[in-house]
């Protein structure tokens, strides 16, 4: 089920109708959420409800003998049995097609035709944050830093939670599993401000996501042609479309989660005001980044160590992260560009230089620019089909060719489509510039600027040219 | 938890109430302009006409019903949509007559694969009904062509904004612009005409297409009923196709088969679609016909 479709607007009432119904009714109310978790999940396809069910009885079980256990060859063997049905799903359903196809391209290079068999396999969504989720589960309690639940009903609403099932943000399981033991009170400002987040994620989703898309995929779908401007504007529109979809699902994620009473993770932190790409990554993904930074990158050693080491680390977590997001050299490629902009700020020890928003002024407006610069030209690997094609897409940038503004005004519509961007990106940037100098954590929206919004979302929103959201496929 | 359902109902309400009374507007501008086709038809001040022209874009293109008038002396106008398909040609129809209008001749453009489709569907541009929907005609020629529970379309009849923001982008900007400019039409002139330009069609392959005409479409039947009651001659007209022939020789008083009437690519913009050129020609062969 998505949430830009009216099923969702049917959906999500009934369901808090029925849990606060159940108030005080704590088992009834994690039932509901457990059921209505599944009907979400499985109203894309039910077949793969048994993958997450799967996967929930085993790391519960897993965790319970982790904790019974005192021998640590034990809690380790268990730990690994985990980690081998999570990490074997995600293998199979996501990298398996890739790893044999890179094989035999690898042998076909020195001559050596072979000829595997590839398997015709939809892959599940949602698989990539659900998979990490209860993996964060197990290795807390395997480092015990976390008990085991006993309530497998808790545990099962945890990992299908409905609002941040498919595409995050990955909640980990010290922070929202123990909500599910707690007896929830309606909260009138936490359901108020889940419902501006709400109608936020929805304009960042509906109006510049789904439009930018419009433009976005014509012009990567067809480079040919195509001047150095409107290649340019094209990227600096998936930079918009992957920001406004992605940030707008978590945001949408995150104010579903507060109408049941459940506070999840903020999980992006107005990133394109960032002014180096080590505070990108502290702004960008966030649920992901710090996922990686406790379970890979602090135990490979972290920033500790010699400066060789430290940069080893950086490149597996980057590599490492742009794997996470698909099977395909394109992502790796995302993940290294990304490496290659961090690491000189950590020779310079200037990776943890703007912890904080404040002192926002020329300098590092161009800083900020900057950095978006960098962001956007490695989004171009993330978009493209191939290396290859988005090396030439970038080739073709820096020719500087024709200035022609092409597609943006081919048309009236062309032209109308272009205002419409301009304008919500527009509003996206003043409306979370307030927020970022201010050090919020999210936009602070009120019931007027929240109907204005909401008005903007019919009267501006791509509902006949809906894409899904992007994360979906990871 | 009943300070925040009451909120939300009454903010929910004031969010309704804006939306639809935005939408009311917008839709009130388009009906009083002569942006989209079903409201210029609204809009024509002279009620009865000898002839008018249904049909999509081949209709729209073929027939020059400014020329046809000039050597014919008859009066007509061209109340075709570009990607349309016989139920909105019916529509259309209904509408013209609905506004008050008749006629003694109607042209149908027809192509072979819109008679052959025996399950039509909502028109591409179907929207451009929506200040309509209000209309008994309209919703119900939309809701029979609908099998989904819910399509923007129809449900702009209770909720106006549905249709509106469903189509933003071809229904508020032209009901902005029909403020200042309320006789701006959109791609066809005072008698309902469009032109493709001058250029000539060059074809990728010049393969020649037989087509088998088929009379499938439910919608044909409805508006020979229709024309039947209201005592209106129908004439099927088949516009010229290039390198395109029928596969059996048609023939009959009330079919004008122009499909192979020009053998040249000078006279096409593309295969199915005349130019200005092209236009001329089979309009004044097309007057000889008509009258």
């Amino acid at each position: 089920m998505l949430f830009n479709s009216f099923t969702f607007l049917i959906f999500l009432p009934v369901v808090f109708a029925l849990f606060w119904l159940f108030r005080k009714q704590l088992l009834l109310q994690n039932i509901l959420i457990l059921i209505a978790s599944y009907v979400f999940y499985g109203w894309w396809d039910w077949r793969f409800l048994s993958l997450i069910a799967f996967s929930t009885i085993v790391d519960y079980l897993v965790a319970l003998q982790i904790e019974k256990s005192e021998a640590p060859r034990i809690r380790k063997l268990f730990l690994i049995l985990s980690l081998v049905v999570n990490l074997g799903f995600l293998g199979v359903f996501k990298y398996y097609n890739f790893f044999v196809e890179s094989f035999v391209e690898a042998f076909s290079s020195v001559g050596i035709e072979l000829s595997p068999s590839t398997l015709n396999i939809i892959l599940p969504v949602g698989i990539s944050f659900y998979t990490f989720q209860t993996l964060s589960y197990t290795i807390d309690v395997y480092r015990k830093e976390l008990t085991p639940t006993r309530s497998l009903i808790n545990f099962a609403a945890y990992v299908a939670f409905f609002p941040q099932l498919v595409a995050g943000p990955i909640e980990r399981a010290a922070k929202l599993l123990p909500q599910f033991s707690v007896e929830k009170k309606f909260s009138y400002e936490l359901a108020r401000s889940g419902i501006y987040l709400i109608i936020w994620g929805f304009f960042k989703k509906v109006v510049v996501a789904d439009n930018c898309a419009f433009f976005v995929n014509q012009i990567f779908e067809n480079t040919e042609g195509r001047s150095s401007v409107e290649l340019f504007l094209g990227a600096v529109l998936f930079a918009f479309q992957i920001y406004g979809d992605f940030s707008g699902y978590s945001d949408i994620a995150i104010g579903t989660a507060r109408l049941f009473g459940f506070r999840l993770m903020t999980n992006f932190k107005f990133p394109y005001f960032s002014r180096d790409i080590a505070e990108f990554w502290r702004r960008w993904h966030i649920s992901l980044s710090t996922w990686f930074r406790d379970y890979v990158y602090i135990p490979l050693g972290g920033s500790r160590g010699p400066k060789t080491l430290q940069l080893r680390n950086v490149m597996v977590i980057f590599l490492v992260s742009g794997f996470w997001h698909g099977a395909n050299w394109t992502f790796l490629v995302w993940g290294l560009l990304h490496a290659l902009f961090f690491i000189p700020l950590l020779l310079q020890n200037k990776n943890r230089k703007n912890l904080n928003s404040s002192g926002y002024d020329f300098r590092t407006f161009a800083s900020t620019l900057y950095c978006f610069f960098l962001v956007t030209i490695a989004w171009i690997f993330f978009r493209a089909v191939s290396v290859t094609e988005a090396l030439l897409y970038i080739q073709q940038i820096f020719l500087f060719g024709s200035l022609d503004l092409g597609i943006f005004i081919q048309s009236s519509k062309y032209a109308l489509l272009s205002l419409i961007c301009l304008f919500g990106i527009g509003c996206i940037l003043i409306i979370e510039y307030g927020a970022f100098t201010k050090d919020r954590e999210e936009v602070n929206l009120n019931k007027f600027s929240a109907l204005i919004i909401s008005c903007l979302i019919l009267l501006l929103g791509s509902f006949k040219n809906q894409s899904d959201f992007i994360y979906f496929q990871f | 938890m009943s300070k925040f359902l009451r909120k939300s109902i009454i903010w929910t309400i004031v969010f309704l109430v804006l939306m639809t009374i935005i939408a009311e507007l917008s839709l009130y501008l388009l009906r009083s302009s002569h942006f989209y086709k079903p409201s210029f038809v609204a809009q024509l001040e002279q009620k009865d006409f000898d002839y008018v022209v249904l049909g999509s874009s081949t209709g729209l293109t073929t027939i020059d019903t400014q020329l046809l008038d000039s050597l014919s002396g008859y009066e007509g106008v061209n109340l075709s949509m570009d990607d349309t398909a016989l139920p909105t040609h019916y529509l259309m129809l209904q509408h013209f007559y609905n506004t008050g209008h008749t006629t003694k001749k109607v042209v149908l453009s027809i192509t072979p694969w819109d008679l052959a489709e025996d399950t039509p569907e909502i028109g591409n541009n179907d929207y451009r009904f929506i200040p309509y929907i209000n209309r008994e005609y309209v919703h119900g020629h939309l809701d029979e062509l609908t099998s989904e529970l819910w399509n923007p379309l129809t449900a702009s009849r209770f909720f106006p904004f549905v249709g509106l923001s469903y189509y933003n982008t071809e229904l508020l900007p032209p009901s902005l612009i029909s403020i200042v400019a309320p006789e701006k039409r959109n791609r066809f002139d005072e008698k309902g005409n469009y032109s493709y330009p001058k250029s000539i069609y060059k074809p990728k392959d010049g393969e020649p297409q037989v087509y088998d005409l088929q009379f499938n479409n439910p919608f044909l039947g409805k508006l020979e009923q229709f024309c039947s009651e209201k005592g209106i001659e129908l004439i099927l007209y088949q516009s010229p196709i290039y390198n395109g022939s029928y596969k059996e020789q048609i023939k009959g008083d009330h079919l004008i088969n122009h499909i192979s009437l020009l053998d040249s690519t000078e006279y096409f913009y593309d295969r199915i679609h005349v130019n200005q050129k092209g236009r001329k020609l089979v309009t004044s062969n097309l007057a000889n016909r008509l009258f």
